[in-house]
């Protein structure tokens, strides 16, 4: 199994019980390697909620542990916990600004290509597997993946999957239109509702039956948007443009609509123009939302114009957002050194937990979605890190396990980013349901049964245990509670069944399955 | 909507009525695929349309209902028939949203299934078991939408059982600890949000919850378990039954096999060998047990099918001029609303009923006032209802 990849047993028993970090061979991928470099932009988010704090004599949660903020940059970067593993490598780098370099060494993970390419095609195509015939959207995950690994800007992401022309097979950005398809004939209107959220931050369909609350967007000029994309057919030879219907139209801004060209292809220039704020400032409310598990503006894809009250953070990272060449990296670096995401998520006694939510004065406090829990809960019960490069048995397992988990655990939908609330159902399928159980119980393969063998004396193996599943070390009380179950067990096997009941203890409890 | 025409399918007082009178549930009996009006309860023999089916006499004066449904020709009487269901949705999915919601899909707005609309109108007093459950396999089980997930259908896959509501044997004795344990750390961790805890303290409740036997089978008698036949949706139709009289407020139980593009006939005949001693059962029970007077039952699926038979012997999506079933909970029974065309000619049935129509019904008889508007998360006002209650003649 891939645990023992590589590793001595004198090695592996030094990872779990954490003694000589430098003992255990090195992963390139992740190791960080550039200097810690000041993000500007960062410090003037601050600025502007810092201002906010005190207008509202809000005073901010106090700096969460390196290791908080670890766990949740992992889980919003790459949808797992970080490893037993990372975890050692990560407090064996003493020097400051290490945050900030472990940031960018999940950007350069397969990981996080991986991960934010499927939380991008849900935006993009949603979530469903559409008409498999003629929509692959493993494809357009694919590409996504491999857009992001090569830093290709977002918004020449953007125009290629608008104005994308071929076979969904050859031309996998292709599915973003073909993922529309109803009846054999591409769905406009579909397409324009998508299109308005995800690259514009603007509920337009909603116009199809009541006023925007606070945009002027008319029934007509959803159907001049939707006609850029009208007419479209899938055929053996790839996209086939059929009939001429309504004039396409933009809803705004029409002096950067290019006057000639393909009319996919002049609206995909019109949208990325670097006169069109709305795209950048959908992007931004994205990423953020991504990152924090809550967009900056609720709902993420209805954001009120530049200038509203409120909107100076967005305002100011869309406009770095378009000055930094529409880099995702650079966004994602810039939200992941603010002051917001690197505060505790505990509220100050007698404080309001919403109040310091909605400014931002707190971490807020989100359920995980499903793959974050699925994807934690496996690698939490495994110590070494698991990814592309892990062997192609865990990886299936990995791969069968999440789906079906995922299925009766409840997708979300395209609604992602919609307040959940965490029921029953969830809650049972956490106890009772035999995954978790398989996962966590101590054997030879997993995490508990490993650090019952190797992490030597109890308050070894219960930090160990600690660490792969809540990302910190127990606190006194804990210590005081447990440490007697673990010396008090006879034998390495009654030892596995204690480890075995506190992780799934932790697994169970808020501060696994929720954001925090 | 145009109100339907038909005879008087609610006494006034049901669409009244609400305050103080005991709240009533749900049952809907889900045809997966789209059933064909023509093999179920609109049946035309011996035109060209009619297929290979004949009519069964009911106990409703005129009503004849397709014969591969003997049983049920017998307990019909206690719902109504509406044969002229019009929709505008011919894709499953889309149809069964209309339907089980009432609205059409628009939007990002995810319209909450009628029964969770009962279950956020009529909530149960106590916890120990969900209040919305969905049994069988289903593509599309009945969610909450924008009332939240809290609301979705219980999924119960397998009907008979009830998995993940205790811990895997040989841990059983270890879950004291696990619970202490689990106490402990729930303790220490200053962010916990109290939903969180809810969800677990209602999963514990349900796993110490006597009424959870509802859920399982063993304690009823060998005879009454054939009778409803040995087939998941018989286990379905008599868990719904045992479901309804502990007190959850809305079952679905799901039968597929309708979608018959090819082989039409046969497939329904397969279905039919199935439906037709469950559905009878349990609309015998439900009324011997007086529970049809606190249940709205509802038989339908997304839509109907192709008067006309295709070159593979089977029949396409047909949204306009279907069936289904209707009763209980006030709603009369014995009466038959609107016909079809025998010739097939006329793709309009006359006195067209709306699906959304059939949605204000069910949320009426259930005492829900289909006037109101509930608020999505973001304060946008959705009506309840699309339709109108069928009142006809009332």
């Amino acid at each position: 199994m891939s645990g023992a990849r590589g590793l001595t047993a004198v090695a592996l028993a030094i990872l779990v019980g954490g003694a000589v970090v430098g003992a255990v061979r090195p992963v390139p991928r992740a190791t960080p390697r550039t200097a810690p470099a000041a993000v500007p932009a960062a410090k003037a988010v601050d600025g502007w909620l810092e201002v906010r704090w005190a207008a509202q004599g809000l005073t901010p949660a106090a700096q969460a542990e390196d290791l908080a903020v670890l766990r949740r940059l992992t889980l919003a970067l790459t949808g797992t916990v970080p490893s037993l593993e990372e975890i050692r490598r990560f407090e064996a780098d003493a020097a400051p600004g290490r945050l900030h370099r472990w940031t960018g060494a999940l950007l350069d993970d397969p990981r996080f290509h991986r991960y934010f390419a499927e939380r991008l095609a849900r935006v993009f195509a949603g979530p469903q597997a559409g008409a498999f015939l003629v929509y692959r959207r493993d494809l357009l995950v694919d590409w996504l993946a491999e857009r992001l690994a090569r830093r290709q800007p977002f918004d020449a992401m953007v125009r290629e999957l608008v104005s994308s022309e071929g076979l969904w097979t050859g031309a996998p950005e292709v599915n973003f239109i073909t993922a529309v398809v109803v009846d054999g004939r591409v769905d406009e209107d579909q397409l324009a509702a998508r299109t308005a959220r995800a690259f514009l931050g603007v509920r337009m369909d909603c116009a199809q039956c009541h006023d925007h609350p606070f945009a002027d967007w008319k029934q007509a000029q959803f159907k001049g948007l939707a006609a850029f994309y009208g007419g479209l057919r899938p055929s053996p030879l790839g996209l086939e443009l059929k009939e001429e219907g309504t004039p396409p139209r933009v809803p705004f801004g029409s002096e950067w609509l290019p006057e000639t060209g393909r009319p996919r292809a002049r609206l995909a220039a019109w949208l990325t123009d670097g006169r069109n704020p709305h795209f950048a400032r959908a992007t931004v409310n994205r990423v953020w939302g991504l990152m924090f598990g809550r967009p900056l503006i609720e709902p993420v894809d209805d954001v009120p114009p530049a200038g509203t009250q409120g909107t100076e953070v967005l305002d100011f990272l869309a406009e770095d957002f378009v000055r930094g060449g529409y880099d995702l990296r650079r966004l994602v670096q810039t939200v992941a050194s603010a002051r917001p995401f690197r505060l505790s998520s505990e509220v100050p006694e007698g404080a309001s937990r919403a109040a310091m939510e909605r400014a931002w004065a707190v971490f807020p406090v989100t359920p995980l979605r499903p793959e974050q829990l699925i994807g934690g809960l496996l690698q939490a019960g495994s110590v070494r890190t698991i990814d592309r490069d892990s062997d192609l048995v865990t990886r299936v397992i990995r791969a069968l396990r999440e789906r079906s988990f995922v299925t009766e655990y409840g997708d979300p939908g395209p609604d992602e980013l919609a307040e959940r609330p965490a029921t029953v159902a969830q809650a049972l399928l956490r106890m009772n349901h035999k995954l978790p159980g398989e996962v966590l119980e101590a054997n030879p393969f997993t995490a508990t049964g490993r650090i019952a063998l190797l992490a030597g004396d109890a308050p070894r193996a219960l930090e160990a245990t600690w660490l792969a599943m809540v990302t910190r070390r127990p606190t006194a009380e804990e210590r005081a509670r447990f440490l007697p179950w673990l010396t008090e067990a006879r034998g390495g096997g009654e030892r596995g069944k204690v480890l075995g009941d506190l992780a799934w203890a932790l697994f169970n409890s808020a501060e696994f399955s929720w954001n925090h | 909507m145009a109100a339907a025409a038909g005879a008087a399918l609610m006494p006034r007082a049901v669409l009244g009525a609400s305050a103080g009178a005991a709240p009533k549930s749900l049952l809907v009996i889900w045809l997966e695929g789209g059933p064909s009006q023509l093999e179920t309860w609109d049946p035309h023999p011996g035109t060209a349309i009619g297929g290979r089916v004949g009519a069964v006499k009911t106990r409703v004066l005129g009503l004849q209902i397709a014969d591969l449904y003997p049983r049920v020709a017998d307990q019909v009487h206690r719902l109504s028939v509406i044969r002229s269901l019009v929709s505008k949705e011919g894709d499953h999915e889309r149809g069964t949203y209309a339907v089980k919601t009432g609205h059409r899909p628009e939007g990002a707005t995810i319209h909450p299934s009628l029964g969770a609309v009962a279950c956020h109108e009529l909530p149960l007093a106590e916890r120990g078991l969900p209040p919305h459950v969905s049994l069988g396999k289903s593509q599309w089980p009945a969610r909450g939408g924008f009332l939240g997930a809290s609301l979705d259908a219980f999924r119960i896959v397998v009907p008979g059982t009830l998995e993940n509501l205790a811990p895997p044997p040989k841990v059983q004795d270890r879950q004291d600890r696990r619970l202490e344990a689990l106490r402990v750390v729930e303790a220490g961790f200053g962010a916990a949000p109290v939903r969180h805890r809810e969800a677990v303290d209602g999963a514990l409740a349900m796993m110490s919850s006597p009424k959870t036997r509802a859920f399982v089978l063993d304690d009823e008698p060998r005879a009454v378990r054939e009778a409803y036949g040995d087939h998941p949706f018989g286990r379905g139709c008599l868990v719904a039954r045992r479901l309804l009289e502990a007190g959850v407020r809305a079952v679905e139980v799901t039968l597929g096999g309708f979608d018959s593009h090819a082989a039409n006939h046969e497939a329904h005949r397969a279905a039919a060998e199935v439906l037709d001693p469950a559905l009878a059962t349990l609309l015998s029970e439900l009324g011997e047990r007086d529970l049809l007077q606190s249940t709205v039952v509802l038989v339908m699926g997304e839509f109907g099918r192709t008067p006309v038979i295709n070159v593979a012997g089977g029949r396409d999506h047909w949204p306009t001029g279907f069936s289904c079933l209707l009763g209980g909970g006030g709603i009369a029974g014995g009466r038959v609303i609107g016909q079809t065309d025998p010739s097939g000619a006329k793709a309009e049935p006359a006195s067209g009923v709306p699906v959304e129509d059939v949605a204000a019904t069910v949320l009426a008889a259930l005492g829900v006032d289909v006037r109101m508007e509930l608020e999505t998360p973001e304060g946008r006002p959705i009506p309840v209802a699309k339709g109108t209650p069928i009142r006809g003649a009332l």
